[in-house]
Parts: structure tokens; sequence; C-alpha cells
């Protein structure tokens, strides 16, 4: 239990970057990803949860905790 | 000057820089130290990302690890993770990303700053603190708890973050929100840091080594109620203090009333730790409030760590909390886990030390059968057979102890190496004789609920169970305690959970109960209502018990009356009792009432009166002159009444208190005589005469008050067959007695035709008692021992006396005192005159006329 949790966090200001790094800006910015639970469109303002998944595609959700805590959820009960 | 310029251009940046180097280095091991890092850094941000990116860095882990680092440090183990933040870019990207494996943003711009680290806490919580047994929880608890312990953290550190965290709430569904404020007086309390996270933390450990299973959302779940309820309650609230399910056990000692600390001390709390451990609890909980509290639990925990086998696992169990008033309280909170090992050798050390001081030894009762019970003693389990209960006889342990119980009990055997020991509660305190006498003693009304109406193997109602929070033991009240009514059913007047006011009458050591009677409960024999009772009242009664030839009514609950089926109807043929039903109202007319034997009669078909009964009604008991209409041989006398064209009847033995004869042959038809109305006979609707009745007949006071050994004095009253009435009156009581002829005279046959001239009526005489009848209360007179025994005159003295009988050879005469014989006069004497006669010879009784 000493070990700490490693949490992969990315820094807003890297953020473009990263999307970039992935081809997930031009989706972003074309407002075609959406929040995997409450199904808002996905900016760069409003995005908490970038979740990697199969075959270089990724996940997102928004800033909302109520979605926060559901994905969590969902992925714990997915475990 | 320019030196000093130089030197300030050089140290005040290197300064500066040492101040930031120490301050990160010392982050990295006091988290605390990050947070104010964090905070410089944020004033740096200007400089460059680099900077604002460590600001962001410091802040968030120092904020998370300075409570989960003071957190861990209240345990030997640690038990929440500290967070370390990686950071993704684009180059090192192919390396940190994994599927599923989200990836957080955090920001240091004011806009967002806030919402990012309030979601980035929620995350980390919700991802790294006790995971794996949250996952068992309902949604709304597990979110419930997910942002509490994200409130405790931004509270702690990060007050700003709270506004958004407060915004953001109103976004929870109603159900997460209500989990969360009823969650949070769990915290104010001190408890939910250390009973819930490091529970549902070990929880979470166990169950991770188990397959999975549906049963551990139940017990999680449960676990997580059970808190909630313990947390929130009240000072001095009944609270359950224990969690079972299969794989979790969890106890609470409270340490709390003054009255059970001053009164037992220690061990009233030590014995319950002794019962968690023999139960096999995975943690046991000290709790108490105040700083009594505290000093109390402290003493209490150091003798279960001490002496007890008992391993304290946190460190700081002294809790500072607010009240909704602002006023500051601790709350103590000792988490200690039995050593099994060390709890069964320091159990046989506590035995060896009770047994060589003589004390008693507390236990607990684990289990309860019939004829056993099992306890627990410094935390090992025994057997006590049924006899080792109690000095009194107990049929039924269940009845009489229960799980949980508890008691004190001395040591009857003892052998500590062979680890063989006998304990026995009797003549202890906790003897339930005590309890029971004491019960018993106390003559009290008890305010009980009844629980249910017993009923035997018949299907018949025998009584109430009832119960009151005085008593761990419901009390049986029997049916006859309980309603003076035969016919009452129970369940209508005491219904379940009706309210009933019970004395305790004694202890049935057969059915192991104690035995009570409702307070209010009266005899009806006594009520106002049967002391009001007069024969011709109209009633209006409940039919109860229908018989062939009979129905009992009740007047009220337990008063009956009843009325024989001829009592139903004048006319026989609807004298019927199947036409009534049980609960039928009717109404009916006293005809007696018969306190003794608690009988009322009452009769349906007197409430209209035939001419016979108005007769009885008016002359009942009275003297009235009747004519004989029949000689009935061998039963009796039929007599015409005024006013009746029906006849009445004198049965043969209402004619006399005795030797009556053949009553043919001393009345003729056409007689009138005197006799009293006695009785209506309601089925034929006529009426019964006594003749003896109209004489006074005190038999069993007068009997008990004469000596039977002397002459009596008597009055002739007149005369039967073979025999005369007498009337005696002694001592002021007055009876009827008889005297047959035979025993008249010592010289003559009576006949008859006699009897007026020997005993004439009005006449006194001496009797002496021949025999008394006591079944037929009858006195039987004899005249011839009294004459033999009473003084002769003297030769040549003259006597008055009556001349009574003459024959072909004598005359006979007699008195009170004298009788005897004289040769025929020579000229005519009337029978029953008077005449003078002086003795010739005392030895024949020759008398001579003069």
């Amino acid at each position: 239990m000493k070990e700490k949790n490693k949490i992969p966090t990315v820094f807003k200001e890297d953020l473009k970057k990263l999307l970039q790094s992935i081809n997930e800006m031009e989706p972003i910015e074309n407002g075609e990803r959406l929040c995997k639970i409450c199904s808002k469109v996905i900016s760069l303002e409003n995005i908490q949860l970038i979740i990697p998944r199969q075959h270089n595609t990724f996940d997102f959700i928004c800033d909302s905790p109520v979605c926060l805590e559901e994905y969590n959820r969902k992925k714990e009960i997915k475990k | 000057m320019n030196k000093l310029v130089e030197l300030i251009l050089i140290y005040i940046p290197i300064s500066v820089l040492l101040v930031l180097a120490g301050v990160f280095l010392g982050g990295e091991v006091w988290a605390k130290g990050k947070v104010v890092l964090g905070d410089i850094l944020n004033f740096f941000g200007w400089v460059g990302s680099s900077v604002r990116k460590l600001s962001v860095k410091s802040e968030y882990e120092g904020t998370i690890n300075s409570i989960i680092q003071d957190y861990n440090k209240n345990f030997e183990n640690p038990i929440l993770p500290n967070c370390k933040i990686e950071w993704v870019t684009p180059e090192n990207q192919k390396n940190i990303l994994s599927e599923g494996e989200a990836i957080i943003c955090l920001s240091f711009d004011k806009k967002d700053h806030n919402l990012n680290f309030y979601n980035a806490t929620l995350n980390f919580v919700q991802t790294g603190l006790i995971a794996k047994a949250k996952d068992y929880l309902n949604k709304s608890s597990s979110k419930a708890i997910d942002l509490l312990t994200t409130h405790i953290i931004l509270r702690n550190n990060r007050k700003e973050v709270l506004t958004t965290f407060r915004k953001k709430l109103t976004e929870f569904d109603d159900e997460t929100r209500m989990e969360f404020e009823t969650l949070v007086p769990t915290h104010d309390k001190g408890l939910f840091l250390n009973i819930l996270l490091p529970e549902f933390h070990f929880y979470g450990e166990l169950i991770d080594t188990l397959p999975p299973s549906s049963e551990y959302n139940t017990e999680a779940n449960g676990l997580f109620h059970w808190f909630k309820e313990l947390a929130t309650r009240e000072f001095d609230e009944k609270t359950n203090l224990k969690f079972i399910s299969k794989n979790l056990k969890v106890g609470v000692i409270l340490v709390g009333k003054d009255e059970t600390w001053e009164t037992q001390g220690a061990a009233a709390y030590t014995k319950w730790a002794d019962y968690y451990a023999t139960e096999n609890y995975n943690s046991v909980y000290v709790l108490a409030r105040g700083d009594i509290g505290y000093e109390r639990a402290t003493t209490v925990t150091k003798i279960l760590t001490h002496s007890k086998g008992f391993d304290q696992i946190n460190k700081n169990p002294k809790i500072k909390c607010v009240s909704a008033e602002g006023q500051e309280y601790i709350v103590t909170c000792y988490s200690l886990r039995p050593n099994k090992a060390t709890i069964a050798y320091l159990a046989w050390e506590k035995f060896k030390e009770h047994y060589a001081n003589g004390n008693l030894v507390p236990a607990i009762i684990d289990s309860v059968q019939k004829e056993t019970i099992v306890i627990n003693a410094f935390g090992l389990r025994f057997e006590l057979p049924i006899n080792l209960l109690s000095d009194i006889e107990i049929s039924d342990a269940r009845k009489v102890f229960k799980v949980e119980d508890e008691l004190y009990l001395t040591i009857a055997e003892f052998d500590s190496d062979r680890q063989h020991i006998v304990l026995s509660n009797k003549g202890t305190v906790s003897d339930p004789k005590h309890f029971i006498e004491a019960v018993l003693n106390a003559n009290k009304v008890y305010t009980c609920k009844v629980e249910r109406v017993q009923v035997d193997k018949q299907g018949l109602q025998s009584g109430l169970k009832v119960s009151t929070p005085e008593l761990k033991h419901w009390i049986y009240i029997p049916k006859f305690k309980a309603t003076p009514s035969r016919f009452l059913d129970l369940t209508t007047k005491f219904p379940a959970g009706a309210e009933v006011r019970v004395i305790i009458d004694n202890y049935s050591s057969f059915s192991s109960n104690f035995v009570g009677y409702l307070e209010n409960l009266t005899d009806p024999w006594e009520s106002s209502t049967f002391k009001k009772l007069q024969p011709h009242d109209i009633l209006n009664v409940t039919v109860k018990q229908i018989n062939e030839f009979s129905v009992i009514c009740e007047i009220e609950e337990g008063l009956e009356c009843r009325f024989s089926r001829q009592e139903i109807s004048w006319k026989s043929e609807e004298c019927n009792t199947s036409k009534f039903k049980v609960d039928d109202k009717i109404k009916v007319i006293v005809i007696a009432i018969d306190t003794d034997k608690k009988r009322i009669d009452v009769s349906i078909k007197r409430l209209s009166k035939t001419p016979e009964l108005e007769y009885f009604d008016a002359n009942k008991n009275k003297v009235v002159e009747v004519e004989i209409a029949k000689i009935v041989p061998e039963k009796g006398l039929a007599v015409k009444y005024p006013g009746s064209t029906n006849t009445g009847f004198i049965h043969w033995f209402e004619i006399g208190h005795g030797s009556v004869g053949r009553f043919e042959n001393i009345y003729k038809q056409g007689d009138k005589i005197k006799a009293v109305v006695s009785e209506f006979d309601s089925e034929k609707n006529s009426l019964k005469f006594s003749i003896k009745r109209q004489f006074t007949h005190q038999f069993d006071e007068w009997a008990a008050a004469i000596d039977d050994n002397s002459p009596l004095k008597g009055k002739v009253i007149g005369y039967f067959e073979n025999a005369a009435h007498i009337e005696l009156t002694q001592n002021g009581f007055t009876v009827q007695g008889f005297i047959l002829r035979k025993y008249v005279s010592n010289y003559a046959f009576v006949e008859s035709e006699d009897l007026p001239f020997y005993l004439p009526i009005g006449d006194s005489f001496h009797f002496y008692i021949f025999e008394i009848n006591e079944d037929r209360k009858t006195i039987s007179l004899a005249r011839t021992e009294y004459l033999e025994q009473s003084g002769k005159p003297n030769y040549g003295e003259k006597i008055k006396v009556k001349y009574v009988k003459e024959n072909h050879s004598k005359g006979y005469f007699y008195s009170d005192e004298l009788e005897g014989w004289t040769s025929l006069p020579e000229k005519d004497i009337k029978l029953g005159s008077t005449i003078e006669v002086i003795p010739i010879s005392h030895s024949t009784g020759e008398y001579k006329i003069v």
C-alpha cells in the first residue's frame, strides 16, 4: 500500500499537442466527439478524461463530476 | 556600489532558488510542503509552462497526500494509498497510455482549475480508495462515500474548491445527495474515517482473496447501513452494536453510562470484548465521548490489550469533533483486533487466578437450548447444563435465559493442566432465583403488551402471554385470571398489542414462566350488578352455552344465569333449547338467586304470568287454607286453593316432621287444612304446598344447643297416624318432634284414638329424646323413661290425674309426672276428665280412685 497510485494526467496546456499526437484534435474541433456518459459535445474546454480504447481509438468524458462518477463506476463493474 | 549591486544580483536569485529547492525537497517527504510549494509556484506561474505544471502537480499531490499521510499515521500499516501524477506528453504517451486507463486533465488556468481539481480529486478517491469493497455497495451509497471523502480532502487543504463541490453536488441524483447528507454527520462524529473506511478497506482486502459472490453486495450494504445507524444514534438511544455477516463481524463497545461505570467498572465492557473474541469478530471498536469517556475507554482498552489478547490497530484514538452548535468535544475510537492464541492463554490464566481467589467469573450467554446454555468467559466458550443454572428447578432454560444475558459464575471444578473447568450459576448473583424472588416480592403492577392468546392441545384458549420491557420473559395469565367469564373469546377483548396491567402472582418452575393476573379482574359475584339483583328483575342477557336441557347466559362478563328447558315456554312443545344460538341476546326474568351457590335461575316464559304463577308470586311462603280435593295414596294430597280451578299438591313428605304414618288414614277429602305455598312447578304450571313448613323447625341450631340426655318440655300440636306431633322450644330455638304411641305409657297399650286423652293438644309434657335423625332432621321422643324416673307419691297421698283409658278389667290414668291403673270404677268416668287417686302398690302401679 505504500506504493503510490500513479495517475496519468495531461496538463491542460499540453492537451492540444497530445490530442494532435493521437489524431483526435480535428474531430474534437469539429464537434465529432461526445461525452461517453452524457453525450455532450466534447471540446477543449470541457474535456476531463481521455480513455484509450482498442485500435487507437479514444473515449472522452466531460467535466461533469456526475459523468466522471458514472464512468468510473461502470468501469469498475466491467472489471 | 557596483560590487554591491553585483552581489545582490548574484545572491538574491540564488537565495530564492535555494528556498524553492528546500520547499520542493521538503514537499517530497512532507506532503503539506507540497501544498506550500504549489502555492509559491502558483505565484511564479508567469515564469513559464514548467513552473505552472509543477505548481499544479505539487498542489494536487500535496492536497491529497497530506491528508492520506495524516490518516495512515494512525495505523500500523497504511490503509490508503498516496497518489503521484504522471504527466502524459506526446513524447511519452506510447509508454504510458494503456487501454481503459483514463487520462485526467488538470489545469493551471483559473477558469477551469477548480473544476478540474475537484474532478481529479473525485477521480482519485473513486478509483484509489477502498475500491475493492465499494464495488459491492449500492450506487448511491458508493457515490456518497466518494463525495464525502472528496469533501474531507478539499476541506482540509483546498477550501476554495469547495464552492465548485457545492455547485456540482446539485448535479447528482436525489438519492445520492440524500445519502451524502446522511453520511456527513458520521464524519462530524469522527467515525467515518475511523470505522467505515478502515472496515471497508479490510473487507475489500478480505473478499479480494475469495471467489466472486453476490453475497458481498448484501454484506457491504449491510455494513454500510449498520454503520450509519450506529454513527447517527443519539446519546442513550438503543443501537445494534454488532454487525454480523458471513465474512465480517464488527462489534462495538460503548463506554457511555456513568451508572454502568460506577457500579460495574471496566468489567462491564471487557466482558463484551471477551464475547466478541469468542464469536470470532474481526474488529472491535471501543467508543466514548468526552474527556471522562476518553479516560474510561483508555482504561478498558489497556485491559484488553494488556491482559485479554487484543491488538490495538489505530494509534490516535482521540478525535476532535464540533457539534452543530459549534461546541467542541472529544470522541474516542479505539480500533482493536482479537488475537486468538493470546486470548486462550490469558483466559486460562484468568481462570486460575479467579479459582485461587474464589472470585466470580463474568460471562455472557452465547446460546440457549432447553437443557443447556453456552456461555463465553474471558473469550472462551463453555457449556452449562440446566442443573448448574440455578438453585431452583428450571425445566426449560430458554424461558429463563436469553442470548447475551450477563452471568457471574462460580468455578465448581478446575484443573489448569488438563484445561478442565466446571462453571456454575447456582446461588450466584445471576442465579435467576434472585430475580424471580425479587419480582414476586415487588408486588408491582406491570404495564404489559398482549403478545398472543395461548391455546392448548385441544385448540381451546387457555390464557394470555404478555410482555413488558421491565421483564425479559413473557408472563402467562391463565384465562380465569384474565377474565371471570368461561365463554369470553380472549382474542376479541385482548388483541395482540393491547395494553394490560398485570400483577405477578407466582413463578411456575414447571413451565419456567411468571404467572400473573389482571389488575382490574373483579369477581362478578361481588359486583354491584349482582348485589342489586332481585327475583322478578327483568334482564337482557347473552346466550353463551346451549345444552339439551338448559341454556347458560351471561348478564355481564362472568356473571352467569341459566334457565332449564321447561322455562322456555308455557307450551311444552315449544320448550326446545336448540332454538337458541350462542351470542343471541334474549330477555329473561330472575326467578331465584342463590348467593352461596353462585347461581341465578331465570326464565323466559315467566315474563308472561299464568293465574297460578300470579297466585304463587302473591302468596309464596304464606300460610293459606286449602281444601283436600283428592287423596292420592302413597303420594300425597291434591288440594284446592282460593281463586283457582287448578289444584295444588302436598307431597307426603311435606306433611310432618317425623313419622306421619299412613296419611290416607289421617286426612279425608273435603278436609280444610292449613299449608304453606312452597313451590311453583313451572313445567306443570302448578303449585306445591307444605303442611310441615308452617311450623318452625330450627333443627341445626336447636340440636347444637340442647343436652340430649336431659328431659325436654314440649307441647302437643297434633296427631299423626301412630304418633303425636310435639313442638319443642329450648334455648330460643323451636323444632318439631314426634312421639310414637308405644313410647307414651309404661302400663297401657296406647291406641291411636287414645292419644288425644293421653297427650291432649295444647298440653305440655316432659320427654326424653329417643332418636335424632340428622339426615332427615327428625326428632323422635319418648315419655316412658321419664315416667319411670319420676317420683312416686306417698301412700295415702291424693294425686290429681286425667282418666285416659279403660278396658274390660282396668282403668288408666295419666299426667306429666305420673301414670298408673285402677280397678274399673263402679260408676262411669268420662275419658279425659280429672280424677284423684291414691297409691296402692308402687311396684304394680295400682292406684285407687278416691
